[in-house]
């Protein structure tokens, strides 16, 4: 980041409103077990739901938020927050496991193989992931899409610079929000952007 | 079935049809958790469209179709 595009982030941190999505009564689910328990809690209970109860404490932009309420009954608030301090969290199997597998199973690998990146690449995409994804959330540089009891997705651009040249891919990854300010990846190539 | 594998719609279901999904479509299941018997699935055969679908597909009405090393 040169010295022009620090200062328009900085302004872009201050200016971005927040909002924190609030469940009554119920404890965020900061995991996948805790989803998990907070789908279990709304199948037996029937007084909550699934989506709301795993929105608990999730941060959004103003402009950028689920609709509020969500369904009739919904005894869901928001409440104003300061600039969040976004984190990313990013699995380096999404790679390994997912990107860079046999060209039988996808068509990934040989798009970043195509941009100069092989398996052993893995750990900077994962940590190049994170740098940006973290930086784009916390100005509110996203775009919201689907949300069910999973979780309130959401997609981040991503510029890699392809090797030995001075163009870059640039394409959707998507993630999942999770509460106070933490995103996780989804998917790390979610389509080209046109 | 767990996240990484590669799986196969063998359903014709409105509620998937509604989405752009029909029988035959292939994705992987890009999140660990099973929520209600659903697992979410990115179609990301799909190259045509401006990006892959991420949906929640029931389990039974996914196949296995490559299984990812643990």
């Amino acid at each position: 980041m040169n010295l022009q595009e620090a200062e328009t982030y900085a302004k872009k941190i201050f200016s971005t409103k927040w909002i924190q999505w609030k469940h009554k009564g119920s404890k965020p689910a900061n995991d996948k077990i805790e989803k998990t328990k907070n789908v279990l809690l709304a199948n037996l209970s029937k007084k909550h739901c699934s989506t709301c109860l795993n929105l608990n404490e999730c941060c959004f932009t103003i402009e950028k938020m689920p609709p509020i309420p969500l369904h009739p009954n919904c005894h869901c608030s928001v409440i104003s927050i300061p600039p969040i301090t976004a984190t990313a969290e990013c699995s380096i199997r999404k790679f390994t496991n997912y990107i860079f597998v046999s060209s039988a199973v996808n068509n990934k690998k040989e798009l970043f193989e195509l941009w100069g990146y092989d398996i052993t690449d893995s750990e900077y995409l994962q940590n190049e992931f994170i740098k940006q994804a973290q930086i784009a959330y916390s100005i509110g540089d996203y775009e919201l899409k689907s949300l069910d009891a999973f979780g309130q997705r959401i997609n981040i651009k991503i510029s890699l610079k392809k090797k030995g040249s001075n163009e870059y891919a640039t394409f959707f990854s998507s993630w999942m929000i999770y509460p106070n300010g933490k995103i996780m990846l989804i998917t790390p190539y979610g389509g080209k952007i046109k | 079935m767990k996240e990484y594998d590669k799986v196969e719609l063998i359903v014709e279901k409105s509620k998937y049809t509604n989405k752009g999904l029909h029988k035959g479509m292939v994705g992987w299941i890009c999140d660990p958790k099973k929520i209600n018997g659903q697992r979410l699935v990115c179609f990301d055969t799909l190259d045509d469209l401006p990006e892959y679908p991420i949906v929640s597909i029931e389990e039974d009405d996914l196949k296995i179709i490559w299984v990812s090393p643990d």
